[in-house]
């Protein structure tokens, strides 16, 4: 078995107490960026970028790569806590997270997130080392045509995740596409939407809105509520962690997570929050009772948080073997091997096995200590929610403009981020969903590139872009699933008519 | 009623974002130009909120909403907008100091040793971590 | 009682200080500080994200700099509008040295296809070029064509089918195929991506049959024999081991030579000793050989022009490319997206 010796000369690489020191310190450092909303991992890798010059470059790489995965652990912290996603990927932690808290459950939900993360990333670690190279071929078998139609199916289906009314929810993914048209679009060469106002043209960061809406949004709610509830009712130890029935419930979305992450993160765009909503998708469906989704299911933690910790594991593949970043932290990641002098694609494994190896082994290991941090940290983050929220919120909302600013340096950012609190307060209070808001402006922009690229590529037949085989398959599937929605549908409004027991 | 406003808002909107959208060419659907999802969009937007007004018209369904401090409301925008304006002059930890202060007061947090401390020592925590730590460009 | 007075009060000062302070300007601080320069920190904008190509030269500049300059760089990013936005705060600063910048060619591009609000090349002065590296024509090894001939004849039998990326439109790839097709009167069609990665990704999946690059972007995928570069754009070969065996358009007998230049600008109107100052310093950072090492290791080639030189060059590409754009239609493509 050729790839167990190399994993482990990898593991002796990464033993090193050089390299232990940086995974370590990588992914501490990880999971605060995770808990802290404001600072997301691009902009912490980048920042931390200049300091890495003075060390070795394995260390400085699994330090990186620490960041990189460390942070989805700490993500869902502030997602169950207080209602306010830590990053993009844990908006829909937020869903099924912050009611358990309500209930006194926070503990068992951020045990399951843990848990759900060291399970899923250990999955996608596994298939990292022994799937790289094929994995990666079938990635290149993607092209703008099948994104196009990944995008179209997905925002179909990701839009109506929870609330009431499909015609709401839907209103929310036309809007989230209308606001990914606007700025400078590299398609067209020309500006849309941006008024003369230079700072438009960036168009609208995903970050940027997630904050303003789940964050601020939270805190306006917060604090303008007339009887303003101080705190959670108090959690004895028993209630810290899950119980036996929700462990039941929760292993098995633990692992389809992980693996529909996994095939999430081969794909570009921002692969965590995508494979997020798509495991919170699939959990709804696959559960016996998917009501309670929204009020506290424990598998609307466990699959979503276990999914976006994979789905890191998977954009590493793009990286490693072909030397193709497909998302923001990636193409960070990429200019700290490149600073170090080494970079990745088809002959990193060859050429420097060192490295690679010692790479894949310390994400082993670092996910093990990731997991002996969280663990007892519950403890101490269940008893921070005892901070009363009348300053706790000023906080968090201090520390969510600090770390917008640090990302675009505009202040025109943050008052984007107080338009988008405001109207994310409003819209909660009237029963809009903010969640297909987001969806829309992650897949809208994937949609528009696919349809231009792939009607180019394809001659200008749609019907040629319809019928590649990958695309065909994926269409064929979002229209079965549509169908199978329908023909429920009917039948429901079949039995509500007769008034018969159905 | 709330629910309405919010609807007529989206369709006021995407009325708008529509005639922008005039501006780009929509090109064919063999080889769509700028114009092109813009407009989809906004067509989709405008029938989605139109369908959704209908809709509210047409039943008389009150939701009670809960009972929101609007004052409250307020103020923390007037804080948030008055911290986002004088950030640049006044420079970040003074105008984090401020803000934090004043959120407080208005969250009802009693007293004013306690919460000018912790405002002081967030302040400085924060401009540590991002601007010493992060080494970022805080003004 | 006396709270709810207190809170108003506040109020009403809040209120006042946002009115005042929308309306004042900011002032411009006119220090003249030209004796002791530079006697404080100097920013450095740099027009793009981190991490990006033109971000990474800045911090490996950002490095040397206090040695040579005696004053740290503070590196600000501004990403947005392919440039636009940072080279607008570029040239709208204080010409007092405190702020400089770095720019690459899509300065000069972008005021050709809109209004921009200012003409940057006579806007901002150059300083100092760092790196000037020639665009590259790449295809996936497995297809049939080993030289750009075998190409044109291909395109010419089948006109319309062989699609090119790049990495957007009216960016240097685009005209450097469109300039391609032009002079070798054949028929290409462009999809463009976001990113160098996105179109490396594409053209090794096979959804497009050739793509214009950046060399770094390829670099690796040529060492390993995923692609195959037919030709390289500038006005002569390059000097990295894995392109040196590539021939140059015009070896081939096309006249497409464009090249992507790095440089540090500043805006116009610095005081004549201050611009000496960074000038000379600038000029040992950028020739020092360690420094050379590692633009080369990111797949570089440093280049450098003194701020005479470089504002030359920026004139002559600036007509050359004005030209190019308009006679292959690239202008007017991106004029009618807009009625």
């Amino acid at each position: 078995m050729d790839i167990f010796n190399m994993l482990l000369q990898g593991f002796l690489v990464s033993i090193i107490p050089g390299n232990l020191l940086a995974c370590t310190i990588g992914v501490i450092i990880g999971t605060l960026v995770g808990v802290l909303p404001g600072i997301d991992t691009v902009s912490a890798i980048a920042l931390l970028l200049p300091f890495s010059y003075g060390m070795d470059s394995t260390a400085a790489l699994i330090m990186f790569a620490g960041i990189y995965y460390g942070s989805k652990y700490g993500g869902s912290t502030t997602s169950i806590l207080i209602n306010v996603p830590g990053e993009a990927a844990s908006v829909v932690t937020c869903l099924d997270g912050y009611p358990m808290a309500q209930k006194g459950r926070a503990g068992a939900a951020l045990s399951v997130s843990a848990i759900g993360s060291f399970v899923a990333g250990s999955i996608g670690i596994i298939g990292l080392t022994l799937l790289a190279p094929p994995l990666a071929q079938a990635a290149l078998a993607f092209g703008p045509p099948e994104y196009f139609s990944i995008s179209l199916v997905g925002l179909i289906f990701l839009s109506k995740l929870t609330g009431t009314s499909t015609l709401k929810s839907a209103l929310m993914a036309a809007v989230g596409v209308m606001l990914s048209t606007v700025g400078l679009d590299s398609l067209s060469g020309i500006s849309r939407f941006s008024f003369g106002i230079d700072e438009l043209d960036r168009g609208f960061d995903l970050s940027i809105l997630a904050m303003g809406m789940f964050g601020i949004g939270e805190i306006l709610t917060t604090m303008t509520q007339l009887n303003t509830k101080t705190n959670i009712p108090s959690i004895n130890f028993k209630d810290l962690y899950p119980t036996k029935e929700e462990w039941r419930r929760s292993i098995v979305p633990m692992f389809r997570g992980g693996i529909v992450g996994f095939l999430v993160g081969l794909l570009p765009g921002p692969a965590a929050t995508i494979s997020s909503y798509l495991s919170y998708a699939l959990e709804k469906r696959c559960s016996k009772n998917p009501n309670e989704f929204g009020c506290g299911a424990i598998e609307g933690v466990a699959g979503p948080e276990s999914a976006n910790n994979s789905a890191i594991s998977a954009t590493m593949i793009p990286l490693l073997s072909l030397g193709l970043p497909f998302c923001g932290a990636t193409a960070i990641l990429l200019s700290g091997f490149m600073i170090h002098g080494i970079t990745p694609g088809p002959g990193l494994i060859t050429e420097q096995p060192a490295l690679f190896w010692g790479l894949i082994a310390s994400m082993y290991i670092g996910n093990v200590l990731l997991l002996i941090i969280n663990l007892p940290l519950i403890g101490v983050f269940v008893q921070l929610l005892k901070t009363p929220l009348n300053i706790l919120m000023p906080l968090v909302a201090a520390l969510t403009l600090t770390g917008a600013y640090s990302i675009n340096n505009s202040i025109l950012d943050l008052m984007w981020i107080v338009i988008f609190g405001i109207l994310g307060f409003l819209l909660r209070r009237t029963g809009f969903e903010p969640s297909p808001l987001i969806i829309g402006l992650v897949l809208g922009s994937g949609l528009e590139r696919g349809l231009t690229q792939g009607l180019i590529i394809c001659n200008g037949s749609i019907l040629a872009m319809i019928t590649r085989p990958i695309s065909a398959i994926i269409l064929s599937l979002g229209a079965l699933a549509l169908f199978y929605s329908v023909a429920k549908w009917i039948s429901r409004i079949n039995c509500a008519g007769k008034k018969a027991n159905c | 009623m709330a629910e309405k406003i919010i609807t007529l808002f989206f369709l006021l909107g995407s009325i708008v974002y529509l005639f922008f959208a005039q501006q780009f060419t929509f090109g064919t659907l063999g080889s769509p130009k700028s114009g092109f999802l813009p407009s989809l969009a906004g067509i989709t937007a405008l029938l989605l909120s139109l369908t959704l007004l209908y809709k509210q018209l047409r039943s008389n369904q009150t939701s009670v909403l809960d009972k929101v401090n609007w004052t409250k409301f307020i103020f923390i925008i007037i804080g948030l907008l008055f911290y986002i304006t004088f950030l640049n002059m006044i420079g970040y930890f003074a105008a984090t100091f401020i803000l934090l202060f004043y959120l407080f007061k208005v969250a009802d947090t009693a007293g004013w040793r306690m919460p000018l401390l912790i405002s002081f020592s967030s302040a400085t925590i924060f401009y540590f971590i991002f601007a010493n730590y992060l080494s970022v460009t805080l003004p | 009682m006396q709270k709810k007075l207190l809170i108003f009060l506040i109020t009403c000062l809040f209120i006042l200080s946002i009115l005042l302070g929308g309306c004042t300007n900011l002032q411009n601080k006119t220090v003249t500080t030209a004796k002791r320069y530079p006697d404080k920190p100097i920013t450095f904008i740099v027009p793009f994200g981190v991490g990006g190509g033109t971000d990474l030269v800045a911090r490996l500049l950002e490095k040397t700099a206090p040695v040579h300059l005696g004053q740290p760089l503070v590196i600000i990013n501004k990403p947005g509008a392919s440039g636009t936005l940072g080279w607008n705060e570029l040239a709208s600063a204080n010409p007092d040295g405190y702020t400089i910048g770095i720019t690459g060619t899509e300065l000069l591009l972008q005021p050709l296809y809109g209004p921009a609000k200012y003409h940057y090349p006579t806007a901002l002065e150059p300083l100092a070029q760092i790196v000037s590296l020639s665009m590259v024509m790449a295809v996936q090894s497995g297809q049939p064509w080993q030289t750009v001939d075998d190409l044109i004849a291909y395109a010419r039998e089948h006109p319309g089918e062989i699609k090119y990326g790049h990495t957007g439109v009216g960016g240097l790839g685009h005209v450097a195929g469109e300039a391609f097709a032009k002079t070798a009167n054949i028929h290409l069609e462009q999809v463009p991506f976001q990113s160098g990665a996105e179109a490396t990704a594409s053209l090794l999946g096979g959804h497009v049959h050739v793509v214009f690059l950046n060399p770094a972007s390829i670099k690796e995928h040529m060492k390993s024999g995923m692609v195959r570069v037919l030709a390289v754009s500038g006005e002569q070969r390059l000097t990295d081991s894995v392109y040196t065996s590539v021939p140059t358009f015009k070896e081939q007998g096309l006249n497409v030579v464009y090249d992507n230049w790095y440089a540090v600008a500043a805006p116009k109107g610095l005081p004549l000793e201050v611009k000496n100052k960074l000038v000379d310093g600038l000029k040992t950072m950028i020739n020092d050989p360690e420094f050379q090492k590692k633009i080369e290791q990111l797949g570089l080639q440093v280049n450098y022009l003194g701020p005479k030189e470089s504002e030359e060059r920026w004139l002559s590409d600036s007509e050359k490319l004005s030209k190019t754009v308009q006679e292959t239609g690239i202008l007017d493509k991106i004029k009618e997206q807009k009625k």
